[in-house]
């Protein structure tokens, strides 16, 4: 029988193990229900910032065009609300981060801005200033900007220029001669595949965290490993098929888990090409289960082991681009498998990387499992 | 054929298990292996199966040197360490799939060694819900799928009843007679009963024993250093 | 009760063998805390000096119309007055920045661009940006206004130049464009005298910065619970077995484990909370709400704040045992600080998620263990029912399942 079937047969049996502890089983079922949950909640919209959104009596034509902008889809979620002492209670109760009061007669706060650069359009009311409540007065600015732009440009020409001013529907078509309605940006990748602008953001660290999951997967049967050397449960094999073992056994529990992770991206809406995600996932399996064995084989004892597992999970949550890309320790973030998966989902040049990372594990992680078969007396 | 391990040395960190142990077996023979907890049994058995490595010494079987010759050493010897080295989550069956090429299985299950040991009795239970017998009987299974010449245990039946000592004694006993040579860690009588010849591990070396059946005779030997 | 206490002080013995590898493992931990609080500082941040805008680079042919007059002008202004900056440059270098991250995305302006635009053709501009983080994707919507805003602009002053050359003869209708680009670059950096902003005090709620690290803390409790597995995850059913016909019943076994488990976070939370004050003064990381208080205070804080690093611990020791073995320990555990951690809202904020998420991951025990956390920071003080109770329900179930497998 060839060395083919034989190996066949061992990971067949070996995940058959795997498949029999419930935990494991659980931790299969659950990787597509999260991936499925994640969907259904993002259906209902996703945001990163309330605002409470009040338009003074009487409303001006203006305030409502802002609100009609600012009430579009969008990671910034404007409500409306009926008046500013409603809202001012939301935010007290921390159910929105910001109230925004559209003042009545806007148009003027418009014109006085544009001669004096200063007015009072909108009221703000926050709990605390921070980076995103800043970012959001973009977009309420965006939403001001083209009633206030038009004031501009009328007031420059009047009381700048002192031109005689035509009527307003004359003035307006000047201004209004290059307008739009079409989507002025179009958002590509560097590599020129066009980017969804609507990626759910709950899905979005989904992938990041199953590739931490999957290494994780091989960490954990690095315990398995332990016990095995220690039961002498392949005393039978050859010295050399004994030193391999550990990378199959990380390979069986993590190709199980890498299935479910695909089913889990499918599900998700997240996966951009079934089979190149297939293949990508199954490309970065060699380069993890040789990461798991080089950190087994540089851990003495399983204890030791176990204890620096959660280490190396928050170093992968914080370091990687799972959730944020902070760039934080680049050459440690470089050198951990779900970076290197992350960027190959993005770059053909990074999928040759990969597989020169994977590369590059070999020989120290062969070195470590021979030094550590040596140092154990065989 | 001959069996003869000659001047083995095992150091474990500085402690020097065994210095120059050395006998002479021939197959079809029995050989029984003496000594006190913690004088080297199981570190001879592991070495002589390559799950150690000696410092020097050599393991020759018909003038070639299974210390050197890993593959000869597989197909010849099998060995039996003191615990179970089954996968507890797969059955009976299963494990021995880890080992035997099917037809083999089949045909040694239906008519062959694995029928002697019993293991049909069993083969669909999982391992981890075997009784101790059961289990020895089945690593004893799991070890010979390549119909060794050469069989190492470490104390086989610690731990059994008696219908289970029996039992794997009896497939010792005809493994012997049918020309194999088994080699065996034991303190328990019925075990060093079925042997032809002891040796006592005392100081890291090996000395031919004679052994009567009188345990406080056995006992003041053990503990004499 | 002897063989309680007996049994007991062999698990804390036991425990206190792992306490010097747990405090590495804490520093650890403390230290990738630390850089994790950092990024709670960037985004918290409220002080000028760390509002550190988001570039965005522009290429591509900008000697079109006033696009590079107005990015230059715009790039001259005093930084720290905007959040978004962009940034004319060429394109290999915005490629090169985006990818070490310099940059969150580049725009690519085509050819003759205002050209076309102005016979009505409207090419698109290409932003190009990787990922799909919230920070990327706010990052793409807010650009999506920048540039709307230029092109806004650009439209009002050919306008004006159209108006003038129609209206105005004898003036020169690009000087007269010229001034109105140099109007609207004062007036939008001005924007923010548009508002009258408030500073509202709330009786509930509170900073960012406060909840990223509640959030993190309950994470690192989490996580910290896998380093425990060699304790709790191997266990000998026979001495179960034999402690349970001794008397010693699975309620005891479980109270005497778990007394090493808390004797453990005592250590390691004592530990970690020291490293982590020194750290804080060191890299001037406060948060607001815990700076208003004196160091008594404070003390109260984390002695109330305590039930909830024990209720969590609780449910890690019942997944130990309902996990049974080191692997599927580590594995659940994994998977508990990850679902409870993302749901709840302690990896990003629960404000980002969808209502129905919210009110889902409030209900988690993480969910509840925030809301105590916050609660306490208000400046609350009675007891959380919620978390007792919850702390109580795991031990139970723990002993329910060791009494089940016991007699098994």
């Amino acid at each position: 029988m060839t060395k083919g079937k034989c190996f066949f047969r061992w990971y067949v049996l070996l995940t058959k193990r795997l498949l029999r502890r419930p935990a494991y089983l659980a931790v299969l079922f659950l990787i597509p229900l999260f991936a499925l949950s994640l969907r259904f909640f993002s259906q209902s919209g996703d945001v990163a910032l309330s605002v409470a959104l009040v338009l003074e009596e009487p409303v001006s034509p203006s305030a409502e065009a802002a609100a009609m902008r600012l009430e579009e889809r969008s990671l910034i979620n404007a409500v409306r609300m009926d008046n500013a002492e409603h809202a001012r209670e939301e935010l007290k109760a921390g159910r929105v981060e910001a109230v925004w009061l559209l003042h009545s007669e806007l148009e003027e706060q418009y014109v006085r801005f544009a001669r004096r650069g200063r007015a009072k359009a909108v009221t703000v009311w926050q709990r605390e200033e921070n980076v995103l409540l800043s970012l959001a007065r973009e977009k309420l600015f965006a939403a001001l900007y083209p009633e206030l732009s038009f004031a501009l440009f009328e007031d420059y020409l009047d009381k700048e220029l002192k031109a005689p001013l035509p009527e307003s529907d004359e003035l307006r078509r000047y201004y209004f001669s290059g307008t739009t309605d079409e989507r002025i940006l179009r958002f590509e990748t560097p590599e020129g595949k066009e980017l969804d602008k609507d990626q759910p953001v709950l899905t979005a660290p989904l992938r990041g965290v199953l590739a931490v999951l999957l290494t994780l997967c091989g960490m954990a049967s690095g315990l398995y490993c332990y016990a095995d050397e220690r039961e002498g449960r392949f005393v039978w094999l050859s010295v050399r098929a004994r030193r391999y073992m550990p990378l199959l056994s990380h390979l069986t529990a993590m190709l199980p888990a890498a299935l479910m992770v695909w089913a889990a991206l499918l599900l998700s809406g997240t996966a951009r090409n079934a089979p190149g995600e297939l293949l990508l996932l199954l490309g970065y399996l060699p380069s993890a289960a040789l990461f798991c064995e080089l950190l087994r084989c540089l851990c003495p004892r399983e204890e030791h082991y176990g204890a620096l597992i959660p280490i190396w999970i928050a170093a992968m949550l914080l370091l990687c681009p799972v959730f944020l890309d902070l760039r934080l320790l680049m050459p440690l973030r470089e050198l951990l498998p779900p970076t290197r998966y992350l960027a190959a989902v993005w770059s053909g040049a990074q999928r040759w990387k990969l597989l020169w990372y994977t590369a590059a594990l070999l020989p120290p992680t062969a070195l470590a499992m021979w030094l550590r078969q040596t140092k154990r007396g065989r | 054929m001959e069996a003869e391990i000659r001047n083995i040395h095992k150091k474990y960190a500085r402690k020097e298990v065994l210095c120059g142990a050395s006998f002479r077996a021939v197959s079809g023979s029995c050989v029984g292996i003496l000594g006190a907890n913690g004088t080297g049994k199981s570190t001879l058995l592991r070495v002589l199966a390559g799950a150690a490595r000696a410092e020097r010494g050599e393991f020759l079987w018909d003038g070639e040197d299974l210390l050197k010759n890993s593959a000869l050493r597989r197909k010849t010897v099998a060995y039996v360490p003191q615990g179970t080295p089954l996968i507890e989550e797969l059955s009976a069956r299963d494990n021995l799939r880890l080992w035997y090429e099917p037809e083999v299985l089949e045909r040694s299950l239906a008519e062959g060694m694995l029928r002697e040991l019993g293991v049909n009795e069993f083969l669909n239970t999982v391992a981890g819900r075997l009784s101790g017998g059961m289990r020895k009987r089945l690593s004893i299974g799991c070890a010979i799928a390549r119909e060794p010449a050469i069989l190492l245990l470490d104390e086989p039946t610690a731990a059994l009843d008696m219908p289970g000592k029996d039992r794997i004694l009896r497939y010792l006993d005809g493994f012997q007679r049918a020309g194999g040579l088994v080699l065996m860690a034991s303190h328990d009588p019925w075990e060093l009963a079925l042997c032809d010849a002891w040796q006592m591990l005392r100081g890291g070396v090996l000395e031919p024993y004679a052994y009567t059946g009188d345990r406080e005779t056995l006992m003041r030997d053990l503990e004499t250093p | 009760m002897r063989s309680f206490l007996v049994y007991t002080g062999l698990q804390l013995k036991r425990a206190l063998r792992l306490l010097p590898g747990m405090l590495a493992i804490c520093l650890l931990l403390t230290a990738l805390a630390a850089l994790g609080a950092l990024l709670v500082s960037r985004l918290g941040g409220d002080r000028e000096a760390e509002k550190s805008p988001v570039r965005i680079g522009v290429v591509g042919e900008l000697d079109q119309g006033y696009l590079r007059e107005g990015l230059q002008m715009l790039q001259s202004m005093d930084p720290s007055r905007f959040s978004l900056r962009l940034e004319p440059m060429a394109e290999d270098e915005a490629a090169a920045l985006l990818r070490r991250g310099e940059l969150a995305g580049y725009v690519r302006v085509p050819e003759d661009f205002v050209e076309r635009w102005t016979l009505g053709e409207h090419p698109p501009l290409i932003y190009l940006s990787r990922g799909d983080g919230v920070g990327a994707r706010l990052v793409r919507e807010i650009a999506d206004t920048a540039v709307s805003l230029v092109l806004e602009t650009e439209n009002a002053v050919y306008g004006a130049q159209n108006f003038v050359a129609d209206r105005m003869p004898g003036e020169n209708p690009y000087a007269m464009g010229d001034r109105l680009v140099l109007r609207y670059a004062l007036r939008i950096l001005d924007r923010e005298r548009l508002y009258g902003i408030e500073m509202v005090e709330t009786p509930e709620g509170i900073s960012l910065a406060a909840q990223l690290l509640c959030g993190l803390a309950l994470l690192f409790v989490m996580l910290w619970a896998i380093c425990c597995a060699p304790l709790f995850s191997r266990r000998s059913r026979e001495l179960q077995r034999v402690l349970s016909a001794r008397g010693l019943r699975g309620g005891g076994q479980v109270a005497s484990e778990f007394a090493a488990f808390v004797v453990l976070l005592l250590a390691a939370g004592t530990f970690v909370l020291l490293l982590g004050a020194l750290l804080a003064r060191r890299f001037d990381f406060a948060v607001p709400e815990l700076a208003a208080l004196s160091r008594t205070a404070r003390l109260l804080l984390l002695l109330r704040a305590l039930p909830v690093a024990l209720m969590l611990c609780a449910l890690s020791f019942l997944l130990y045992e309902l996990a049974q073995g080191a692997v599927g320990g580590v594995l659940l555990q994994f998977l508990n600080a990850l679902l409870q951690g993302y749901l709840a809202g302690c990896l990003l904020p629960a404000s980002f998620f969808p209502e129905k998420l919210q009110r889902f991951g409030a209900g988690l025990p993480a969910g509840l263990g925030l809301a105590r956390l916050r609660a306490l920071l208000q400046g609350g003080t009675e007891p959380s029912v919620a978390v007792w109770g919850l702390l109580l329900l795991f031990l139970l179930l723990a002993a329910a399942i060791r009494d089940r497998r016991s007699r098994a």
